[in-house]
């Protein structure tokens, strides 16, 4: 619910924003409604893209576990152990940078900016190295865990 | 995982709700703006006449602009028009003058070897040479190195028996014109002189004191330097007198 809160209070700022830029409290409102409608979608993904990550991670340590037992023994690790492994941190990256991607997009489609395209296109890229980052922090999580409980 | 599932349901249930405002929102909006008159009309009667003013002197200065544009446009027409008469005009003038130029220097050359050099010279001095060609110049320059020379020669003679008979008229108009034609022969001098004492005879005594003084003053070893000084002296006393 905090997160909620968060992107809620964030679409005000961007709303507040945006009136101080347009003077236009219909594009201030729109501006609000997109940037809290693209965050919700970023922290409606954020969840998905951490479990297809988890996973993938966990599966790979599985089969290589197989791999060193030469398929003898089948190692099976609690994947819900590890569910809410940096949750918040995802999903608050994700809806951030959708709600700004959002924001991007009305003012590209208003006014025409080719800058924002490129700013557009550079959210986008943030988010990519960004998920690079995420899954290497993770997988080394899991491992150090996972060495512990030996 | 009730955890996720409870996020995951928080934040369908936002989308769905910021879809719904959303739409919604816009319905309302449009629905406001269409169905309150009142509303529009007053902002748009505050906003009305100034729009309405502001299209009215838009209108004026639109017709302002295309009326000093037509003005401007059929201006440029009679500059135009006036410009090439001027142009016609300049070239048929300047036309008529080369030819007027080239007839002359014909006659001067019909002249030049017919011996006549002073009318051939009166026909050469008369000749704008900027007007000729290449080839008229040259001919102009072969005709007057010799023409001048021979005029003024022929001129002096003319002059100077003219004066001998007390002609002065035609004694002062020779030898002006010998004169003006050659200034570096051997009988200048003596075409000033004569003609200072013809002036001095006609009467025209300040003609003749300043064509004595100018023979003084141009060719300082004159074999007429006394002749001229006793002309000065004869021209002051009849002054004083």
């Amino acid at each position: 619910m905090m997160l909620l809160i968060v992107l809620f209070l964030s679409a005000l700022l961007v709303a507040g924003v945006s009136w101080i830029i347009t003077k236009s409290l219909v594009i201030a409102g729109t501006a609000m409604v997109f940037s809290f409608g693209f965050g919700c979608i970023g922290g409606l993904i954020a969840p998905y893209v951490q479990s297809w990550l988890r996973n993938k991670i966990i599966d790979g340590i599985e089969l290589t576990l197989l791999s060193v037992a030469d398929g003898r023994k089948k190692y099976k690790i609690n994947k819900q152990r590890y569910e809410d492994l940096h949750f918040e941190q995802n999903v608050i990256v994700f809806q951030s940078v959708l709600a700004l991607i959002g924001v991007c997009m009305l003012f590209v489609t208003i006014y025409k900016y080719l800058v924002l395209y490129f700013v557009i296109l550079g959210f986008f890229i943030f988010l990519l190295l960004y998920l690079v980052y995420y899954y290497k922090m993770i997988k080394n999580d899991i491992y150090n865990d996972l060495i512990n409980r030996l | 995982m009730v955890k996720r599932e409870e996020h995951i349901r928080r934040y369908s249930i936002a989308l769905v709700i910021t879809f719904v405002v959303s739409v919604g929102g816009y319905f309302i909006y449009r629905s406001l703006y269409d169905r309150i008159p009142a509303y529009s009309n007053k902002v748009s009667n505050e906003e009305q006449t100034k729009i309405e003013d502001l299209i009215r002197e838009n209108n004026n200065l639109m017709d302002e602009n295309n009326n000093l544009k037509e003005q401007l446009a059929e201006k440029e027409k009679q500059f135009q028009q006036e410009l090439e008469r001027l142009s016609n005009d300049e070239m048929n003038k300047q036309k008529e003058q080369i030819a007027e130029h080239m007839d002359k220097l014909m006659e001067a050359q019909k002249h030049f070897y017919a011996r006549q050099y002073v009318q051939c010279a009166e026909y050469l001095e008369t000749i704008d040479t900027s007007l000729l060609g290449d080839k008229g110049k040259n001919l102009y320059d072969q005709l007057a190195s010799t023409a001048f020379a021979k005029a003024a020669q022929e001129l002096y003679y003319a002059g100077n028996n003219e004066f001998n008979k007390g002609n002065y008229q035609n004694a002062i108009h020779k030898l002006k014109k010998s004169y003006d034609y050659q200034k570096t022969q051997y009988f200048s001098d003596d075409s000033l002189y004569f003609l200072a004492y013809a002036y001095y005879k006609n009467g025209e005594y300040e003609k003749a004191k300043e064509t004595a003084l100018k023979l003084l003053q141009d060719y300082p070893d004159t074999t007429y330097k006394k002749g001229a000084n006793i002309l000065l002296s004869k021209i002051d006393n009849n002054n004083q007198q």
